[in-house]
Formats: structure tokens, sequence, C-alpha cells
């Protein structure tokens, strides 16, 4: 009878830290998941895109490591080379089918983006960004 | 019967135990999807910048541009802020009444009056008389600056940046240029 209540106790104890665990790991996911959505990688992007072009000068070429923006977006079958696009003075982000998020720079420059390849054509990662006179 | 009572005890502490995971839980992700959702307020950035860029386009080593002055040396009242310093104010956002103001003091140090300090041999310099204006873009966001110097921030106002810097002429006269940057673009930064 002893022996067996001890046994009860030691199943409901692990019971506690294995449930204990897993809701701490469940959170910790959340908290993961939530900093690296594409909702706000797109905003962050686009804003950082927007400063760096207005601090640039013309004739200079920037280049941007966008790692964990092409992870998300080939997650979301959004081709690499969509992701970042400039019209006029208004940067957008994309990197999810129904997202994107606009940001526009007051430097009057004419500013390019495309996707840097490797010899194999495949994306690196890395956007190049190109500021020239208008 | 005192067996009985503890297992019904532990019973109602694993109820409770359930319902603070829940409240931990939900408190959690209360406060990060609060955390996420404020949008990253860059505009102080963007106008430190903007002042940059025109101080920049102001003066070069140390001496102002020569398209400031028109061939009688005084201050060119055609000189065009945004063209000469490469500035669009065009947003992204439809139906903008302007998201942004620039305005650019020139005070000339040499003609304003001095402050003398109770030492003989000391000068101070004096803050000097304004000269010459530039301005650009919407005026109404300069009251938002003004309100925004009061003991509280407000969020939702626009944000100014306010800086300066010397400067000479061709003739060495020494111009302190005082440059205030407003941003508004609340949509974007503030929610």
């Amino acid at each position: 009878m002893k022996l067996n209540k001890k046994g009860e106790i030691l199943m409901e104890n692990v019971l506690f830290i294995v449930l204990n665990i897993i809701f701490i790991s469940i959170l910790i996911f959340f908290l993961f998941k939530q900093g690296s959505g594409a909702v706000l990688l797109e905003q962050t992007y686009s804003k950082q895109i927007a400063l760096m072009i207005d601090s640039a000068k013309p004739a200079m070429e920037i280049k941007l490591n966008l790692e964990k923006a092409q992870k998300i977006a080939e997650e979301n079958k959004i081709d690499f080379k969509e992701a970042v696009s400039i019209t006029g003075n208004v940067v957008n982000v994309k990197l999810s089918q129904k997202g994107g998020y606009e940001y526009s720079f007051f430097n009057d420059v004419e500013a390019k983006a495309f996707p840097e390849k490797n010899e194999n054509n495949e994306y690196t990662g890395i956007y190049v960004f190109t500021i020239n006179k208008k | 019967m005192r067996i009985k009572n503890k297992h019904g005890a532990e019973k109602i502490i694993s109820i409770y135990w359930f319902a603070i995971l829940i409240i931990i839980a939900g408190s959690v992700v209360a406060m990060v999807s609060l955390f996420y959702g404020m949008p990253y307020d860059v505009r102080e950035q963007e106008a430190n910048i903007m002042i940059n860029q025109v101080s920049n386009c102001l003066s070069e080593n140390g001496k102002l541009n020569q398209k400031l002055f028109s061939e009688d040396k005084t201050f060119n009242e055609n000189f065009n802020l945004k063209e000469e310093c490469s500035l669009i104010f065009e947003t992204e956002f439809e139906n903008s009444i302007g998201e942004y103001f620039l305005e650019a003091d020139f005070y000339n140090l040499n003609n304003g009056p001095k402050g003398v300090s109770q030492r003989d041999d000391f000068i101070k310099p004096s803050f000097g008389v304004k000269v010459f204006e530039l301005s650009e873009g919407n005026f109404n966001l300069k009251t938002d600056c003004k309100i925004a110097e009061g003991e509280k921030e407000y969020k939702r106002l626009s944000k100014c940046v306010d800086r300066e810097f010397y400067s000479l002429d061709s003739e060495n006269q020494v111009y302190r240029i005082n440059i205030l940057s407003a941003i508004r673009k609340t949509e974007k930064n503030v929610k």
C-alpha cells in the first residue's frame, strides 16, 4: 500500500512537470512566432529601407541582408524578386499573399532595388539598392 | 476520511492551478500582441536625417552655399529649398495635407548684441539677429512643435527636431543656422 502511494505521487509530479514544460514551450513558441511574423518584418524592412534611402547619396550602391524576409517570403510562396519594390518615393515590402507595407522617403533620388544572385542563379538573401540622381 | 479530504483538496488546487495558467498565458499573449501591434516610430530618426541633408546642402566645408546669395550679396529670396536640397514631400498617404515641414533660420552673429559677462576679458557670443529664413512643407505642423515643447509628450502630434550649426559666408561673416524639421506620418508611426 505504501509503495503504491509513493508511485502515485511520483507520477503526479512527473505529469505536473511535463505539463508545465509544454505550457512554457507553447508560450516561447508564440513569442518567437510573433517576433518574426510577416506583418512585423514588412513594417520593419520598409521603414529601414526608406531611412536608408533618405540618408543615401547619389551614385551609392547599398547591400542589405534580407535573409529573414527571404525565408518568410518563400514560406508564403512569394517570389523574393517581388518582396521589395520602389515606386516613385514609396518603398513597398510584401512578404505574404495578403500583406504589404508601404513607407515613403523624402530624398529626391532615383532608387532601384533588386535581389542578388549567386553563380547558380539562386537568391543569396541580399538585396541591392542603387541610388542615382534624378 | 482524512485521505478522502486530501484528494478533494488536491483536485481544488489543480483547478486553481489550471486557472492561474490560463490567466498567465492570457496576459502574456495580450502583452506581446500589444507590444508587437504598436508600429515602430521612426519619425525622430527621419527628421534627423532630413536636417543632416539640409545642413549639407546649405553649407559645405563650413562655408554657406553660394546660391543662398544673390549678386548684390544679400540673401536670395528665390532659393528653392526642396529643389536645391533634393527633397520630395509627396507621401504614400492619399489626400495627404502634407506630412513634412522644414524651416531654416539664419542669424547673423556679427551684427547682434553681445552679452558681456562680469569678467571684462570674456565676451559671450551673441545669439545674433535673424536675417533670413527658408521654409517648405505644411506650415501647420509648426504649431505641433510648440505644443510638444510642454512637459507632456503628445504622441499623435508631429515629431519635431530642432538643431543648429555655424557657418561663414564669402566675407567671413559668422551665421548661426537653426533648422527645424517636423514630420507627421502619424498613421504609420503611432497607434
